[in-house]
């Protein structure tokens, strides 16, 4: 039952070997293909992160174009999308602060478009609480924040966050723990 | 229930990014422009980085060979245990300048003040005999001391005239024979034997402390044997010549000065070895 599982896990380990090896040498190509792999995972955590798209896009663009340099130092002990998330966290920070930044110069300039709902009024509570949960995050240090991304919206291991962020599980559950009290206060000095 | 919006609004962050509209294409093509810009900055860095750098690598060596860095430099290689070399870590008086004999400008060497005290040291032997000669000339004072030149130095005429009669009055027997080799092989400095340094120190203590020409003579000969290309044997070489000069063996002292004034040091002391070769030879039966 679990051969199929494994046999693909086995293939995919191998191709990713082979791309790393291929990306060591300098293989733009290479990169290319990990890319087309990668992109929406990277994409993804990147948007979840910065509650931004522009910069989403921009961190996974530091992300791709750092890989060559990065790729000298994978060692293999993690898959090569975990990899690529913790090169976005390592160069999340410029893109965080300019994303709080813009967020920050619209709310005074009250610019800020209204999370807009297409249709019920479930979607208008869930874009204004994903807006509250962005503004809120922009109040945290960056390691509370990244932790709090990672274990509470995509849902990753302590175990995984700890490899992403090179720190251990302890540290990477008391960021969580402060990041949620922080969190709390902030959503409820908003009214939620 | 506080914990229950946290997790509402983590959810709710989660499903908006997920509806974001990602632009894959453009920001791919964002990327391989970047990689693209990145290489080509590589290269030309390396095309115009690695030239540069060799060639500065090259300076430095050859600088370094030749001795024409600042005495500080060697005395950091030393420090650093990087240049291996027989030459004392404070070299007295003439020795720095020493090691830069194949600099351009001879005359101007001899201006430091590091250079005059072995000049007016050897007193008796050329510079000085060189020095006194507008007042030596009508009446010179003993037959062995050289002629008084024509052209003057100012830099040896403050030295004392006496040591000339020294020279005169000191027909000391020559201590030995020097070694056979040539001043030419000083010019490439190489690591010699440890105990260079003793005997460069107690040459040059005998040469100008002590003012004894014939134990320098033997002390100058010594350095030399055991550091044939030492840092300091074009200068050891030069004041050898002078303790032949002292000694009253002019010939050999001509014999010794002669690669000197040819330049064969690149303009080491040239000048005054031509001086004491004409002044020699203007006294020479």
């Amino acid at each position: 039952m679990l051969a199929p599982f494994l046999f693909s896990r086995s293939v995919e380990n191998t191709r990713d070997d082979d791309l790393v090896e291929r990306m060591r040498r300098g293989d733009v190509a290479a990169i290319g293909e990990v890319y087309d792999q990668h992109y929406a995972a990277v994409r993804s955590f990147a948007r979840r992160l910065t509650g931004e798209d522009a910069a989403a896009e921009d961190l996974v663009h530091d992300v791709f174009v750092a890989l060559p340099g990065a790729i000298q130092r994978f060692r293999g002990g993690s898959s090569l999308k975990t990899f690529l998330v913790s090169i976005a966290v390592n160069h999340a920070r410029h893109h965080l602060r300019s994303a709080a930044r813009r967020r920050a110069a619209m709310e005074r300039l009250a610019q800020e478009p209204e999370p807009r709902a297409p249709s019920p009024e479930r979607e208008l509570s869930r874009a204004t609480l994903a807006h509250a949960l962005n503004r809120a995050l922009d109040a945290l240090p960056d390691a509370q924040r990244v932790a709090f991304v990672l274990l509470e919206v995509e849902d990753r291991s302590a175990r995984e966050a700890a490899e992403i962020m090179g720190v251990p599980e302890a540290t990477v559950r008391t960021r969580l723990f402060h990041a949620k009290q922080k969190l709390r206060t902030l959503l409820e000095e908003e009214g939620f | 229930m506080k914990s229950d919006i946290l997790r509402e609004a983590a959810r709710a962050l989660r499903e908006t990014a997920d509806e974001s509209a990602a632009r894959p294409d453009e920001t791919r093509a964002r990327v391989m422009r970047s990689l693209q810009a990145q290489r080509a900055r590589r290269l030309t860095a390396i095309r115009y980085l690695v030239p540069l750098a060799a060639v500065f690598i090259g300076s430095v060596a050859w600088a370094s060979a030749t001795h024409r860095m600042p005495d500080a430099w060697y005395e950091v290689a030393a420090e650093l245990g990087l240049a291996k070399q027989d030459a004392p870590e404070e070299p007295p008086a003439t020795a720095p300048r020493a090691a830069r004999a194949p600099a351009p400008a001879t005359p101007e060497a001899p201006e430091t003040p590091q250079t005059e005290p072995p000049a007016a040291d050897i007193s008796a032997p050329a510079p000085q005999a060189i020095a006194e000669a507008p007042e030596a000339a009508p009446n010179p004072p003993a037959p062995p001391p050289p002629a008084p030149p024509k052209d003057k130095d100012p830099r040896v005429s403050s030295a004392p005239a006496a040591p000339t009669a020294r020279v005169v009055a000191t027909p000391e027997p020559p201590a030995e024979e020097p070694p056979a080799e040539e001043p030419a092989a000083a010019k490439a400095p190489a690591p010699v034997d440890p105990d260079a340094h003793a005997l460069y120190q107690a040459a040059h203590r005998a040469h100008f402390a002590e003012g004894n020409p014939s134990a320098a003579f033997a002390a100058w000969n010594a350095y030399l044997a055991a550091a044939p290309r030492g840092r300091f044997a074009v200068e050891a070489h030069y004041n050898r010549a002078l303790c032949l000069v002292r000694l009253g063996r002019t010939d050999e002292a001509k014999k010794a000065l002669e690669p000197f004034a040819a330049g064969s040091f690149g303009g080491y002391r040239q000048a005054e070895a031509q001086k004491l070769l004409d002044a020699m030879s203007g006294s020479a039966p």
